[in-house]
């Protein structure tokens, strides 16, 4: 059994071996995703780091994958056949993999009660690139856009379509109003994006028949659920580590966005089928979100954002009594900001939760509200190597016997051979004292990680 | 007598169309037109260019990060991309190459603003740098090469290569990885590192691939980089130009012209 | 020939005014035809009027056609501070030539004089007339793997001619602030190259193929500077008298300003030590 010891070697090697693989010669990209084969541009003309984006490709992500300023969703890269107006193929399909090449988890509590026995002791282990990614995005047509992303996880074995939508810009008038309809993720264009971060996901890992949590999952808790027994229509429980509401990664809606008044404020207005709900499901009401954004993006190499958003649900959520489950309201609100300098780009975003309608059988023993912190902090140390760091702190609601606040920090080192390729180390440290007891959140001390990030 | 009629109003309408045409394409300077390629510029330009435009937008730090390149400064900058002698401004027509084309890696190709909005911006960011309108750049001119490429002349360029030291830098067979560069000795004019053009991909080139565009880049130097202008040495030999010219070309496989 | 009846208002310089008035030959032979004088006793109002108005008229004539007394400004620019040590620089290329280190004397002391070598003595010109010779062009020569001269100033308009006398390649690159002015390769016996000045500053001049060669020209649009010799000397001839803000220049020491009084007519001079006067780097 691979000890504490042998796991910190493990990663060492690995740094090592990252740090030796970096002195090779650099070549520059011979191979680009979609956006960068069709504007011939590097990544960084977009991107702070990938996927991060800095203000050029958040300009562009909302011109509807048209290059700010201009309408060129009609030309740039086009052949005309006809009456036909066609990309080549690679000019909107990118591809990235990436994942974890070994992972290592360290425990107070060897295989607590609450766990299954084996999942839930000191371990490292070697393992693959476990996502892989395939988006096809960009421009139909002036003014028309479509972004389709199929994401499989190799580990869990599970493919779907993540995000697909269609967008319809500049309607009346420059940046006035802009669509997106479709399955969407609404903090694209907040100052906090939940799919855009450095320390990617990691799973929590829940007992399959208690659906109790047994491993802690580290997300960016702020856009998490964080409430311990909820759940959604259909009755299954809600991950208290469920990217949701507002901060989802992807949900069924329709929404409108602009800056009407010049760069410097924007507005938003949503409407999903609710959260966590299946696609197509019929509805007992759509939940609706409006957001305001503040923007100072012009010189010496600054931008900084203001955001904030208030996401009221609509029977999106249920709690189970004793008579059965019974529609709650779950409301959440929100403000974040972000301020980029040179080579630093800090993130951060606080929400608050808060369930509404709870029967009073069940509000005894139901925290009604929740709220999560995250902040964050990526600066190039160099020009390939990137440093980021992350703090979360979640203050769980929900049922009063499982509900457990969790805090941690991330580490993380990601060292780019080209612009497109990547290798990272990463640490995530549980702040908070483990407590003698079950609580995922405190028994998961310490998680190590070491892979590759590849897009191409 | 009806035809003669016939010929001179057409004439005349052929002017009139030509006139009208030439008008919209190239906006007069005054108000209206800086005020039009300011709006272009700041929705465009400005996230990289800066909105003063001094080359310091929000994004403008991350192409080249600790290095070279950096958005061009419009107020103060000298031009890298020209048409022009070292240490001269660019000429109207390099700036709207530039903006049209785009350069490869670091900046979009505009060719979807229509000519008069390109031109448009371009009256705008030459309102910063005063020198614009105390300089009258003039473009140098070359000959084109009449003899296309030969065996004997790819391999006299090959000793022209080797004579003005280019593989100090490009490297010897420009794989951009000669003994300056390898060192990390070349810098820009920020002192920000910069990396030698390998000239085996001309995808990258960013003052352009074509034979004429090489010639050019080769007697104009690129300034702000450690790239000279060799009009000097080459003046009243310019076959011997294009022979290295076609030797640079043999690097990424071209044999022919 | 009209006579203007308003006199002209006299700023006194400083200086005496060593111009005399000359003999009255410009007056108008009509008011002196009418002035019939008597015996010459006595002198009536209209002939003192007469002689008031030609008085007038020739000290104005002599004085708006007169030159403007200049003077000349020299002295010595010294150091007498404790010695700066040469730099020394590593030759990576072409050390065959160049050797395998060089080092440059940027404080150059004249052991005699204590004369400071390379330092620019300007005056603030800009209001000051300026004359339209044609200078000669500014040699700026390659040599020995250095540039020479260290330190060159002309005036705006003037051509700087670059040569190569070294069997070695150069790459003069010569900046203004950002803006390159000129950047040419220069292969051994390369014919010169020559570019007008086209602005006044401070032009940085460097080899791109060796690091360690430095010079600079600095460019007026006036022609009122003096570059020290190897004595520390320094000459501006014909600077028009008065009060004057003196500016000295030198690439290692820093910047000095100081207030002159030229003298018309003479040498003003002026001895600074860099040591001892305040210094703004």
């Amino acid at each position: 059994m691979p000890s504490r010891h042998a796991a910190i070697r493990a990663a060492i090697t690995g740094l090592a071996l990252l740090s030796g693989i970096s002195a090779l010669s650099v070549q520059p990209a011979q191979a680009i995703p979609a956006f960068a084969r069709k504007y011939t541009l590097d990544c960084v003309a977009c991107h702070t780091a990938p996927p991060r984006l800095n203000t050029f490709g958040e300009r562009f992500l909302e011109n509807g994958y048209q290059l700010p300023g201009t309408e060129d969703g009609g030309t740039t890269g086009k052949k005309s056949l006809g009456d036909l107006n066609l990309d080549d193929f690679a000019n909107y399909t990118g591809v990235r993999l990436r994942g974890n090449v070994l992972r290592s988890h360290q425990f107070k509590q060897q295989n607590p009660p609450v766990a299954e026995r084996g999942m839930v002791h000191n371990n490292s282990e070697f393992g693959f690139p476990e996502i892989f990614s395939l988006f096809t995005a960009g421009s139909l047509t002036k003014n028309i856009g479509f972004f389709a992303e199929l994401e499989s996880n190799l580990e869990e074995s599970s493919t779907g379509i993540e995000r697909a939508f269609m967008t319809f810009n500049n309607l009346g008038g420059n940046n006035l109003a802009n669509i997106r309809v479709g399955r969407i993720d609404p903090s694209a264009t907040f100052s906090f994006s939940t799919l855009r971060q450095q320390l990617e996901f990691v799973g929590e890992s829940v007992h399959p028949s208690t659906n109790m949590v047994q491993r802690a999952g580290l997300f960016p808790l702020a856009a998490s659920a964080k409430f311990y027994g909820l759940r959604n229509r259909s009755g299954s429980v809600i991950s208290p580590y469920a990217p949701s509401l507002y901060n989802a990664v992807a949900e069924t809606g329709i929404e409108v966005r602009g800056r009407p008044f010049g760069d410097w404020f924007m507005y938003q207005i949503g409407m999903l089928n609710g959260a966590n709900e299946t696609f197509g499901d019929s509805n007992r009401g759509k939940d609706v979100y409006g957001a305001v954004r503040f923007d100072y993006a012009r010189t010496a190499h600054f931008s900084a954002s203001l955001s904030g958003f208030a996401y009221l649900g609509n029977s999106n959520a249920t709690v189970l009594t004793e008579t059965g489950q019974a529609d709650v309201n779950w409301h959440r609100y929100g403000i974040a900001a972000h301020v980029r300098y040179k080579m630093f780009d800090l993130y951060g975003m606080y929400t608050l939760d808060r369930i509404a309608h709870v029967p009073a059988a069940a509000l005894a023993s139901f925290d009604t509200s929740a709220s999560g912190l995250s902040l964050a902090l990526d600066t190039y140390v160099t020009n390939r190597t990137l440093l980021s760091l992350r703090y979360d702190h979640m203050d769980a609601g929900g049922d009063l016997s499982q509900r457990t606040s969790q805090s941690f920090a991330g580490f993380q080192l990601k060292q780019y051979l080209r612009s497109n390729v990547a290798l990272f180390a990463r640490t995530d440290l549980n702040l908070r004292r483990a407590e003698d007891g079950n609580a995922a959140a405190r028994n998961l001390r310490h998680a190590l990680f070491a892979g590759i990030d590849i897009a191409y | 007598m009806h035809v003669t009629h016939l010929k001179y109003i057409t004439i005349l309408i052929v002017m009139g169309l030509c006139a009208s045409t030439a008008q919209a394409v190239k906006p007069p300077l005054n108000r209206d037109t800086l005020a039009e390629g300011r709006r272009i510029y700041e929705q465009a330009c400005a996230w990289c260019h800066g909105i003063g435009g001094e080359g310091d937008g929000p994004a403008g730090w991350f192409i080249g990060r600790y290095s070279s390149p950096r958005p061009r400064n419009f107020v103060k900058d000298g031009y890298k991309l020209r048409s022009t002698a070292s240490g001269e401004l660019p000429t109207d027509q390099d700036l709207f190459k530039v903006i049209t084309q785009g350069i490869p890696g670091v900046m979009p190709a505009y060719r979807s603003l229509n000519e008069q909005e390109r031109w448009q911006v371009i009256a705008y960011l030459k309102s910063w740098n005063p020198a614009f309108e105390e300089e009258q750049p003039v473009p140098l001119t070359f000959p084109s090469g009449a003899r296309g490429p030969t065996e004997a002349g790819i391999q006299n360029g090959r000793n022209l290569y080797v004579k003005y030291d280019c593989r100090v830098c490009h490297g010897d067979n420009g794989e951009g990885d000669g003994p300056e560069a390898t060192a990390g000795h070349l810098r820009d004019t920020y002192e920000l590192p910069i990396r030698a053009t390998k000239l085996t991909d001309p995808s990258s080139f960013k003052n352009g691939a074509s034979p004429q565009d090489m010639f050019r880049t080769l007697m104009t130097g690129m300034d702000g980089t450690p790239m000279p202008a060799y009009a000097n040495e080459f003046a009243g030999q310019e076959e011997a130009l294009w022979e290295l010219v076609w030797y640079l070309r043999s690097l990424s496989g071209h044999e022919g012209s | 020939m009209g006579i203007s009846v308003v006199p002209p208002i006299l700023i006194r310089p400083r200086g005496e005014l060593t111009h005399i008035m000359t003999s009255p030959q410009t007056n108008s032979p009509q008011r002196h035809s009418e002035q019939a004088t008597t015996s010459g006793e006595t002198y009536s109002v209209k002939s003192l009027l007469c002689f008031a108005t030609l008085l007038l008229a020739v000290l104005q004539t002599t004085l708006v056609h007169a030159e403007p007394p200049t003077g000349t400004l020299s002295g010595r620019i010294t150091y007498a501070g404790p010695a700066v040590s040469d730099q020394v620089f590593e030759v990576n290329r072409d050390s065959a030539f160049c050797g395998a280190q060089t080092s440059i004397r940027t404080v150059a002391i004249h052991p005699k004089t204590r004369g400071l070598e390379g330092a620019v003595v300007s005056i603030d010109g800009d209001a000051l007339p300026v004359s339209n010779a044609a200078p000669t062009p500014l040699m700026l020569t390659n040599t020995r793997c250095t540039f020479s001269p260290r330190v060159a100033a002309g005036i705006v308009g003037q051509q700087v001619e670059i040569r190569n006398d070294d069997p070695v390649m150069h790459n003069t690159h010569i900046s203004l602030g950002p803006r390159t002015f000129v950047n040419v390769a220069m292969i051994p016996a390369s014919r010169p190259v020559g570019k007008p000045l086209k602005q006044p500053g401070i032009y940085t001049v460097k080899c791109d193929a060796h690091k360690f060669m430095q010079a600079h020209v600095l460019a007026f649009a006036h022609p009122y500077f003096s570059v020290t010799d190897e004595t520390g000397a320094f000459r501006i001839p014909d600077l028009p008298a008065g009060e004057h803000h003196v500016t000295i220049w030198h690439d290692t020491l820093g910047t000095i300003d100081q207030t002159v009084t030229i003298s018309a007519q003479g040498h003003t001079s002026m001895t600074l030590d860099y040591h001892a006067a305040a210094r703004k780097p």
